[in-house]
C-alpha cells in the first residue's frame, strides 16, 4: 500500500495549482493569473487512435479485441465503465479495417453497456438509424462514435457521475496502448514506438482522474495499482522541450506552432510498458 | 394581500430568471458546437466551468503532431472569454485577447507538445459564467 502512494506521487504531475507566469514569444506581458482551480485533463479520443491506426498499414487481428461474450462477466459498475472505454476503442479499430458487422455487433454491446450505466439515451433511436445507414461509410461511423463519446462524457459530467466517466476514459487509455503495445510485439515499427511513448503524456492525466477512488473498493485498487504499475515505466521515458515561436495567421483563425518535444524510452521501459498493459487489461476484460 | 402578490411576483421573476439562464447554457453548448462543424470531429469530451470573478480554469492537453486542431471556447453569458494556450515552459502560444476575443481558433501542430488551456471571464460585469469549451480534430 506505501508502495502504490509512493508510485502516486511519483507519476503525478508537478504543474499542480499555483501562479503561472507568462510570455508571448519575445514580449514579455508577465501576467500573474490569480487563483488556478479545476483542472480536467485530456485523454486520447477514439478518432485519434484510430487515424494514427489507419496510417500504419498494418492487416487486422480479430484475436487483439476484446470479445463481446466477456460482455455477460461484467457485474460491478466499474467493470462496466471501463470495459464501455475498452469496447469504444474496440469499435473505432474494428470500423478503420472495415469489419462492419463486427462493429454492428460492438456498437450493439456498447448499447447494452450504456443502459446499464444510466447512458441509455446516448444510444437513442436517432443514433441507432444512423448506425444502421451508415455501416459501409467509415468517416461517418467514426462521426457517429466520437459524438456518441462525448455525449456519455458531457451526460456523465452533468449528471455528477465523474467517477463513470474516469472509468471510461480510463478504459480506453489501457486499450489504445493495449493494442499499440500488442502491434509493436507483432510487427515492430519505430512509429508505434513514439506513440507509445507518448502515452506518457496521458498516463498521469489517467491517474488524476482515478486517484479520488482508490479507497473505494478492492477492485478500484486493483485496477488503479495496476495503472501505476504502467505509469512508473512512463517516468522512464525522458522528454525535452524546444520553444520554437508560433506564427499566426489571423485571416485564417490559424496559428501553426512548431515546437517540438522529443521523447526517449529505453527498450526495457517499453517492454516493461507491454507486459504490464497485457496483465492489467487481460484482468480487466475477463 | 399586498405582501402575497410582491412575493408571487418575486417568484415568477426568479424563476423566468432562471430559465432564461438555463436557456443561455443550452445556447452556449449549442452554439460552441456549431464552431465545430466545419468540418472538425469533436475529442470526445466535453469540457465545462463555473468561472468565478478572477479565477482561471486551466486544461491539460496533449496535441499531437500532424494534427489540425480547432478550440472552441464560449461563455453562457459572457462574450469576454479568454482563452490562452501555454506550454510547459509557461510561453504564451496563443490568447484570444490579441484577436477580439475569437470564440474559436485554429492550430496546427509539428510536432506532439503538451500545453496548458486557460480559460478565464474578463466580463468584470458578470461575476459567474458557466463556460464550455470544446477540441476538435481536422478530418
Amino acid at each position: 500500500m506505501c508502495a502504490s502512494f509512493v508510485l502516486f506521487s511519483s507519476c503525478t504531475s508537478d504543474a499542480d495549482e499555483k501562479n503561472v507566469e507568462t510570455s508571448v514569444g519575445n514580449q514579455q506581458s508577465k501576467s500573474m493569473v490569480g487563483i488556478i482551480d479545476g483542472k480536467i485533463f485530456s485523454v486520447p479520443s477514439p478518432y485519434e487512435f484510430i487515424s494514427f491506426i489507419n496510417e500504419l498499414g498494418i492487416s487486422y487481428n480479430h484475436s487483439l479485441i476484446n470479445s463481446v461474450n466477456n460482455k455477460k462477466l461484467y457485474e460491478s459498475n466499474v467493470k462496466k465503465c471501463i470495459n464501455f472505454g475498452v469496447y469504444g476503442i474496440d469499435v473505432a479499430y474494428v470500423t478503420v479495417f472495415e469489419q462492419t458487422s463486427t462493429a454492428l455487433t460492438y456498437f450493439s454491446v456498447l448499447k447494452q453497456l450504456s443502459e446499464e450505466i444510466g447512458l441509455s439515451q446516448v444510444f437513442d433511436a436517432k443514433t441507432i438509424e444512423r448506425l444502421e445507414n451508415n455501416m459501409h461509410l467509415q468517416d461517418s461511423l467514426l462521426i457517429i462514435l466520437t459524438k456518441t463519446y462525448r455525449e456519455a462524457d458531457k451526460r456523465l459530467k452533468n449528471e455528477k457521475q465523474k467517477e463513470e466517466a474516469a472509468f471510461i476514459i480510463a478504459g480506453s487509455w489501457i486499450e489504445s496502448l493495449y493494442l499499440l503495445t500488442q502491434i509493436q510485439k507483432e510487427k515492430p515499427n519505430k512509429k508505434i514506438v513514439e506513440k507509445i511513448a507518448e502515452h506518457k503524456y496521458y498516463a498521469d492525466n489517467v491517474l488524476a482522474l482515478l486517484r479520488p477512488y482508490y479507497e473505494k473498493s478492492e477492485e478500484h485498487k486493483k485496477i488503479i495499482d495496476g495503472i501505476i504499475e504502467i505509469c512508473y515505466q512512463f517516468d522512464g521515458v525522458n522528454s525535452q522541450y524546444t520553444y520554437t515561436e508560433p506564427v499566426t495567421y489571423p485571416q485564417l483563425k490559424r496559428t501553426v506552432i512548431q515546437s517540438d518535444t522529443k521523447l526517449d524510452i529505453y527498450t526495457e521501459h517499453l517492454q516493461n510498458i507491454t507486459i504490464f498493459t497485457e496483465k492489467l487489461r487481460n484482468s480487466i476484460v475477463n | 394581500m399586498r405582501h402575497f402578490f410582491v412575493l408571487h411576483f418575486l417568484v415568477i421573476f426568479i424563476c423566468t430568471g432562471y430559465h432564461t439562464y438555463a436557456q443561455k447554457q443550452k445556447t452556449a453548448v449549442e452554439t460552441c458546437e456549431m464552431y465545430l462543424n466545419d468540418g472538425f470531429i469533436s475529442d470526445g469530451q466535453y469540457y465545462t466551468y463555473v468561472i468565478q470573478k478572477d479565477e482561471v480554469k486551466q486544461t491539460k492537453i496533449t496535441l499531437m503532431g500532424g494534427n489540425t486542431y480547432r478550440v472552441a471556447a464560449c461563455g453562457s453569458v459572457s462574450k469576454k472569454i479568454q482563452f490562452s494556450i501555454v506550454d510547459v515552459q509557461g510561453n504564451v502560444l496563443y490568447t484570444n485577447t490579441n484577436f477580439d476575443y475569437a470564440p474559436y481558433w485554429d492550430f496546427e501542430i509539428y510536432k506532439t507538445i503538451e500545453c496548458t488551456i486557460l480559460l478565464q471571464n474578463n466580463d468584470t460585469t458578470i461575476p459567474t459564467d458557466k463556460s464550455i469549451l470544446l477540441i476538435g480534430y481536422k478530418r
